[in-house]
């Protein structure tokens, strides 16, 4: 890598220009991400006095805005957060790496090239039809089983669906990486595809296709309008897989309309929880894509 | 001209890119236990050529090849013919060293492990092939290490042991010194000279002083018509001495090309 960073480099008055404007233009961006996260700091600060604390582990039930007895469980749509993303990372993750290795290992003429475009659309498909599309055709296949239909099933369906491009397509591009010397020099001394695939390709991308999971990971657990029209909304710790759920983002999709005082503030307060559990896995992917790169 | 004993026999070779011929009748003679080095201007098709000796040709889409490659009594063009068999019989070291991105060790077992060996042959013949290339001394500690921390040097040579750990009978090396520092090309160089007595070996090569120094055949590639071909082949110390062609003279005496 060049040490652009070094000033004797470029000491004309046009770079320095550039420079300082580009500066400028980044710190104008970085402070916008400081600020969203302090503006929901701020505004969940007044929980910390109001209630107690603790019981939004220990109450059992969510009825926040309940003048006579509320209650501030989170657990249960923490719980459905997270058993949500991960139901849908159990299918997604496997299928999508299997795609990215069958498009770029055993390529077949006719289907790579269709499966390549289908994976580049999906990607771009906005999510709220992707609930559209679970909730009028998943849930009422789903309710054929088991009634209602709006269940963690569903949801980790939709969900999958929509976290299964970005897997795909940053694996694949993880597996493209590799120098083309690598396979030919394979070839040359009989180490067959499998081999090569399995021995070298996989454990010399393994940082790039975390960091496709783990973004896959962090894109569900953010994920609002497609969980919210598939996920039936009640607020309950799913025993099964045809339970409702809510998650924590619906929930605030869901009630911010409305909500008022100590309330309101709860639901910042979920916000913020949401930022200190995606903010660690983007750490992670980072230090992921670091370790691909160096090799 | 014919040599003795040959173990390759190459007999009209045509090698085609699409429309692009790459190679054209090519016909060649590679002596048993020898040093034969190709040399030529760039883009006469030495690598080429050398891709056809082990098939490595087949992994580009629309490289067509005809003709016929005898080694010994298979002909390596067949459809019959096993690939893995050919690639364990015929060896290949790249101009840039491209050790697999795993282990020292592992970049020895795996093509061993590939060719069925069992895990207790696969370490005894890594080492000795770890020995045969003189990496053995300086590796040794650390066979668990990644092979990327090797020096350009070391890379190459681990890449020679890999070929080497499969016993081939022919070893085909293209440019094998070409990236490395005038040292570690020594290093590299008389290894191959060592190798003489137990494989034959083919050499690419752009360095002519080179040539001189190790080759016992030689092999002159140039442009004919539009395709490479051999124009003139020979001991090595005759055809430096009194090439027929007068390209070739140029060629060798440093004039041309």
């Amino acid at each position: 890598m060049i040490l652009w960073s070094s000033n004797r480099l470029s000491p004309s008055r046009t770079d320095m220009l550039l420079r300082r404007s580009l500066g400028l233009l980044t710190c104008l961006a970085a402070s916008v991400v400081v600020f969203v996260i302090g503006f929901v700091l701020v505004e969940s600060l007044p929980a910390f006095s109001e209630i107690e604390l603790s019981r939004i582990i220990s109450d059992d039930t969510w009825h926040p805005a309940d003048p006579d007895n509320a209650t501030f469980g989170l657990i249960p749509m923490l719980v459905g957060s997270f058993l949500v993303t991960f139901c849908a990372l159990l299918w997604a993750a496997p299928l999508g790496i299997s795609i990215a290795i069958a498009n770029e290992f055993y390529p077949s003429r006719f289907m790579s090239p269709i499966v390549r475009r289908t994976t580049e659309i999906m990607a771009g498909i906005p999510s709220i039809v992707f609930g559209f599309w679970g909730l009028t055709t998943l849930v009422p296949l789903i309710a054929n089983i088991q009634a209602p239909g709006q269940s963690l099933l569903a949801g980790s369906i939709v969900l999958g669906m929509m976290i299964l491009p970005t897997i795909v397509l940053t694996t694949e591009q993880a597996l493209h990486s590799l120098p083309n010397e690598l396979a030919i020099a394979a070839a040359a001394t009989g180490v067959g595809r499998f081999a090569f695939l399995w021995h070298v390709a996989l454990p010399t991308c393994r940082g790039g296709i975390l960091s496709g999971v783990v973004l896959g990971l962090a894109r569900a657990i953010g994920e609002t309008m497609a969980v919210l029209m598939v996920s039936g909304n009640i607020v309950q710790i799913p025993g099964s897989l045809f339970d409702p759920f809510r998650t924590i983002t619906t929930n605030i999709a869901l009630e911010m309309g409305y909500a008022t005082q100590t309330h309101r503030t709860l639901l910042f307060l979920t916000a913020a929880i949401l930022i200190a559990m995606v903010v660690p896995l983007m750490a992670v992917m980072q230090s992921l894509n670091t370790e691909q790169s160096h090799g | 001209m014919t040599c003795d004993s040959p173990i390759i026999r190459v007999n009209q070779l045509e090698v085609t890119y699409g429309e692009q011929v790459a190679l054209r009748d090519l016909t060649l003679e590679i002596p048993q236990r020898q040093i034969t080095a190709l040399v030529g201007p760039s883009g006469c098709g030495k690598s080429t050529f050398l891709n056809t000796l082990n098939r490595l040709t087949d992994l580009l889409p629309d490289c067509k090849v005809s003709g016929s490659i005898q080694l010994n009594d298979v002909d390596i063009l067949s459809a019959e013919c096993d690939l893995y068999e050919i690639r364990r019989r015929v060896g290949m070291v790249f101009q840039k060293a491209v050790p697999f991105p795993l282990s020292i060790e592992k970049n020895l077992t795996l093509p061993l492990s590939e060719h069925g060996l069992p895990r207790s042959e696969q370490q005894k013949l890594a080492q000795q092939a770890l020995k045969d290339v003189g990496l053995w001394d300086e590796v040794k500690d650390r066979l668990k290490k990644p092979a990327m921390n090797l020096s350009g040097g070391q890379q190459q040579r681990l890449c020679i042991a890999r070929a080497l750990a499969l016993n081939p009978e022919v070893l085909l090396l293209d440019e094998p010194c070409s990236a490395l520092d005038p040292i570690a090309s020594r290093v590299v160089e008389n290894l191959i000279v060592s190798l003489r007595k137990r494989m034959t070996i083919v050499i690419v090569t752009h360095n002519l002083a080179q040539a001189k120094r190790i080759a016992n055949h030689m092999a002159i590639f140039w442009i004919r018509n539009g395709a490479g071909t051999v124009i003139e082949q020979g001991p090595a110390a005759a055809l430096f001495l009194n090439p027929r062609e007068a390209v070739a003279q140029e060629y060798l005496s440093g004039t041309c090309g």
